[in-house]
């Protein structure tokens, strides 16, 4: 099989796995928890597990749609031989927007917690710009780099998410899970969508998926990345059940930090200043994996624009975005946008292409 | 090229670690304890306060101020000479006025407030909290009250407790927040048993005894000891003789057997102990004299917790939780209805007392 791509950018099939674990663990990790409780109460955990469950499908799918096209090549090409040249290049643009926006809310989502927890009266352009050029360096460097420092967010926030739960074990209330189903199937689904948006980001997959050598066999990885990364949402959120009470959880913003102030170690007596700085690497990894893949889509669409021209682009943006975009209520608005737009994106749009690229399969065939 | 890569890296990760925020400890006041109290004309905030002189040598002080709001310490930070920082809290106090009056509005602060450690210890004072400040401020350890409960609770009659166990209870349906109850006797401060809450607001205060009792039943009860009389045969002077025991192991099952329309529920305990202390005419090495004695202290448990429970649902109060149980066996609850019935629920109780070391005797 003949790549696209020159074989010096190329990962190793198993380093997919902090990939697909940066672009799934998002910034929610730390408060996804209150969220899903609003609409099916503690039984949001089965919201997990739907979410989990549908995730493998489209993953099948993502590989199918890929694999149809014999030179290995993005999504943006398979829409351009699909839609036409100018269809085609609306959709990659409006993908394009999309990872961008993706990582922006996501970058702006860290800095509300260094806010909150941190240092509430930071000024925020300077450490803006501290880490847009952090993020420059790092996506100018090309995927490989962009993999590098995935594997090192990966690892820093593996080594707190599973000792941190551990050590909540004397205060926890298995009894709070009872009864087990109260909540109607709507509940359910609604909180399913939430529950969605924590997920959103793996379709990064579209874009990097040339850069993977022999990738049929990273589909294996994807598929236990995904297995994996469901078994920690659920096992946080019923951590998080088992040690709030529901009217409790009601009240707390961001559940997982909060959970952290109980654990007290002789140097820090507060764990949880460690953990938000840590959460930094896994953080910024995640917004440049959805910048890099925002920067590949724009390399094919309508002008051929360098990735580097369209990075430092974007990277403007963020910084006018940050000064215009001042209050709360639209910043909420934008998340809510983007996440409605996901939803379409992972459940509409995917399965759309999946049946068009079989159906010219056979078509090509015959 | 790359040698500029490197140097930019390395700037960049400089300018993250963001000194801009710096707090010395010897430019901040930090707040060891805090205490509210309701007085005639507003509400009185205390604080514990330290300086730090040199390596080893701490001075307390204590400020104190009356306005009518609930959390004044913005108003306590116009008395000192350093910021007061907040975040090393260990102990939070109630007077006896203001616990009866309503702490809602303060727990909710603790909740909010990420600067607030979830170990805090919290306690309700016989009298003006801060007199109990006062005495730590002699004893001259910042740490001196939070420290004593939470021995208590190690090595003592004290359930776990702290801030988010008290939180959980306080914001959960069907259970009640309690917390420890402090008096002072002959100038010292002495943990005397705990004060019961209904929703925010403080109804009644139980013995020691019942604190371990309450251990028993929402807990391992382990390391508490009580005093236990025993009816000898052979006895004169029956009220002289006690049995000291020693908890080692506790386990209570809870089973809902029905829901609606009162719920009942049969509550097995299991309690391992070992005994401290026996009256001389026990003879230890008897294996019947033993089994006798557990059957004795069973029932004598099973007596003391139909009566500590009689006297919960007497006062509505729930630091059992009883009705949590009956939330996770129904589909629909809801606290109200509950709180109607729960002097109605039926209890049965049954104990079994297995005595596994007879001490050094």
């Amino acid at each position: 099989m003949k790549n696209a791509v020159d074989e010096k950018y190329l990962i190793s099939p198993f380093l997919i796995v902090p990939l697909m674990y940066v672009s799934m663990v998002g910034v929610g990790v730390l408060n996804f928890q209150r969220e899903l409780a609003e609409h099916a109460g503690y039984n949001a955990y089965i919201s997990v597990i739907l979410v989990g469950i549908s995730l493998h499908f489209i993953i099948w799918m993502i590989y199918k749609i890929l694999s149809s096209n014999q030179a290995g090549l993005d999504i943006t090409v398979i829409n351009n031989a699909c839609f036409g040249k100018i269809a085609g290049n609306i959709i990659n643009l409006a993908i394009v927007l999309y990872f961008f926006f993706g990582a922006y809310i996501e970058y702006k989502a860290y800095i509300e917690v260094i806010r909150v927890w941190l240092f509430p009266a930071m000024k925020i352009l300077p450490i803006s710009v501290v880490l847009v050029s952090f993020i420059y360096y790092t996506v100018s460097g090309g995927f490989r780099t962009v993999t590098g420092l995935c594997f090192l967010g990966f690892l820093m926030t593996l080594i707190f998410i599973i000792p941190e739960n551990l050590s909540l074990l004397p205060y926890l209330h298995p009894l709070n899970l009872m009864p087990l189903l109260n909540h109607s199937i709507t509940d359910i689904l609604l909180s399913s969508k939430s529950m969605l948006y924590q997920f959103l980001g793996f379709e990064a997959l579209l874009l990097f998926y040339p850069f993977i050598k022999s990738p049929e066999k990273s589909q294996k990885w994807a598929h236990s990345m995904v297995f994996f990364v469901t078994l920690l949402y659920l096992m946080v959120l019923i951590v998080t059940f088992m040690y709030f009470s529901e009217g409790q959880l009601r009240e707390i913003s961001w559940p997982t930090l909060n959970m952290l102030k109980i654990i007290e170690t002789p140097v820090f007596q507060r764990v949880e200043y460690l953990a938000i700085s840590l959460w930094l690497l896994k953080n910024l990894s995640g917004i440049c994996l959805s910048l890099w893949a925002a920067c590949r889509g724009m390399k094919s669409v309508v002008l051929q624009i360098k990735p580097r021209m369209s990075l430092l682009a974007f990277l403007v943006g963020f910084l006018i975005l940050e000064c215009f975009l001042k209050d709360r209520s639209s910043f909420r608005w934008m998340a809510e946008f983007y996440s409605d737009v996901g939803l379409y994106f992972i459940y509409g749009y995917i399965p759309l292409m999946f049946i068009a690229t079989q159906l010219r399969k056979t078509w090509n065939k015959g | 090229m790359y040698r500029w890569k490197t140097f930019s890296v390395i700037i960049l990760f400089a300018v993250l670690s963001a000194c801009s925020d710096q707090r010395i400890v010897n430019q901040i006041c930090l707040v060891h304890a805090i205490s509210f109290d309701t007085v005639s004309n507003g509400k009185k905030t205390a604080v514990l306060i330290s300086h730090f002189k040199e390596q080893g040598k701490t001075e307390l002080q204590i400020l104190h101020t009356v306005s009518n709001s609930n959390i004044s310490l913005p108003r306590l930070n116009t008395m000192t000479n350093d910021p007061l920082e907040r975040g090393q809290i260990s102990m939070v106090l109630f007077g006896k006025t203001s616990a009866e009056k309503g702490t809602g509005t303060v727990l909710h602060h603790f909740l909010r407030d990420p600067k607030f450690s979830s170990r805090i210890q919290l306690a309700v004072a016989d009298r003006d909290a801060s007199e109990l400040l006062e005495i730590t401020k002699k004893t001259q350890e910042p740490f001196y009250l939070s420290d004593m409960i939470e021995q208590n609770m190690r090595s003592g009659n004290l359930p776990l407790m702290n801030l988010h166990v008290s939180l959980f209870n306080y914001y959960g349906e069907g259970r009640d927040m309690f917390l420890p109850y402090l008096r002072i006797e002959h100038g010292e401060v002495i943990i005397d048993g705990l004060a019961l809450f209904r929703r925010d607001r403080k109804i009644t205060e139980i013995s020691m005894k019942d604190a371990f009792l309450l251990k028993m039943l929402i807990q391992n009860s382990k390391n508490g000891s009580l005093m236990v009389p025993l009816a000898g045969k052979a006895s004169n002077k029956p009220s002289e003789d006690f049995i000291l025991l020693r908890s080692m192991h506790s386990k209570a099952n809870y089973i809902v057997s029905t829901v609606n329309p009162v719920p009942s529920i049969s509550i097995r305990l299991k309690l391992v102990t070992e005994l401290q202390n026996v009256p001389e005419w026990v003879d230890l090495r008897s294996e019947e004299q033993l089994t006798q004695l557990e059957k004795a202290l069973s029932s004598y448990f099973r007596t003391e917790i139909e009566k500590f429970l009689s006297l919960l649902k007497k006062n509505k109060v729930d630091p059992v939780g009883l009705g949590d149980l009956v939330r996770g066996r129904s589909r629909e609850w809801n606290a109200q209805d509950f709180e109607k019935i729960y002097q109605r629920i039926k209890t049965t109780v049954s104990v079994q007392v297995k005595i596994a070391s007879t001490g050094s005797a």
